[in-house]
């Protein structure tokens, strides 16, 4: 969790936020979200188009690298996310989620810190980068 | 353009679900992961990436759909006015945002359409919005 009494931009944070992806868990999210795409559980569909396997919800990674900002700044704090998907992520991947802090500013309702975020898998391809903001 | 607002209820047990394919560990939660609000998709009478009964769906070989034109995700951006607590009733009002038409590097054209969702509290407060993304080109896209 960051500290509102230390924070200081440059600061960074990592967060090992998947470890082999399993294909299970990918399912587990498309029932949780509600997104029943083909090319996320349905191996026939994703190689009748080219692709080697199914692969992950970009919405999966984006909500896996989340558990950093929840644990950075706790999900009650967070005012604004956004990310951009790079690069598909596979059954097998392990992906690290990276936060800087980019700014530090006092505000009447507290300490209101910017981070930029990125994502890697276990070859060190970015997949997934971002920003976030919140007030703690 | 304005799409149909649907009812979105942020219940215990489907943000525990969605808690839990994320990998969180702490399972009783008052406010849910920052991307739960994805998942309102589960209520929008509209969404057509799952199965319903009145039409036929796509996959397992059949060769149907995204033959020609295709597109892909490329972004999600949530903003929040407020935390988002479980038990609380919001309603997602849809609507098209920006669209913008651009060159891709491998030829022909790719536009980004910008489906944004304000979700609106009991008091008719905006609590968050969130902007999705999404690509389609005039070439198929594969691995």
């Amino acid at each position: 969790m960051i500290d509102a009494a230390t924070v200081a931009v440059g600061d960074c944070y990592e967060m090992l936020v998947a470890e082999g992806l399993t294909r299970t868990q990918i399912v587990m999210y498309a029932g949780a979200s509600g997104d029943f795409h083909p090319f996320h559980h349905d191996e026939t569909h994703a190689r009748e188009h080219g692709f080697p396997s199914i692969f992950a919800h970009g919405m999966l990674t984006m909500g896996l690298a989340g558990r950093l900002l929840s644990d950075l700044v706790g999900d009650a704090s967070i005012s604004a996310y956004a990310a951009e998907m790079r690069r598909q992520v596979w059954p097998g991947d392990s992906l690290t989620a990276s936060a800087v802090v980019t700014g530090v500013h006092s505000t009447e309702d507290g300490t209101k810190v910017e981070l930029k975020l990125e994502t890697s898998d276990q070859d060190g391809e970015v997949v997934l980068t971002g920003t976030a903001s919140a007030t703690i | 353009m304005t799409e149909d607002a649907f009812v979105v209820p942020i219940e215990s047990s489907h943000v525990l679900q969605f808690a839990r394919a994320l990998g969180y560990e702490d399972e009783h939660r008052q406010t849910p992961p920052p991307t739960f609000l994805v998942a309102a998709d589960t209520f929008d009478p509209h969404f057509d990436r799952r199965p319903r009964t009145d039409r036929a769906w796509f996959g397992e070989g059949d060769g149907r759909e995204q033959k020609g034109a295709s597109g892909f995700h490329a972004r999600t951006a949530f903003v929040f006015h407020r935390s988002i607590e479980v038990g609380e009733q919001l309603s997602a009002v849809p609507r098209i945002g920006d669209v913008i038409n651009k060159a891709g590097r491998r030829g022909g054209s790719l536009t980004f359409t910008d489906r944004v969702t304000d979700f609106v509290d009991a008091a008719g407060e905006v609590v968050a919005t969130v902007t999705w993304t999404n690509v389609s080109t005039s070439v198929e896209v594969t691995g």
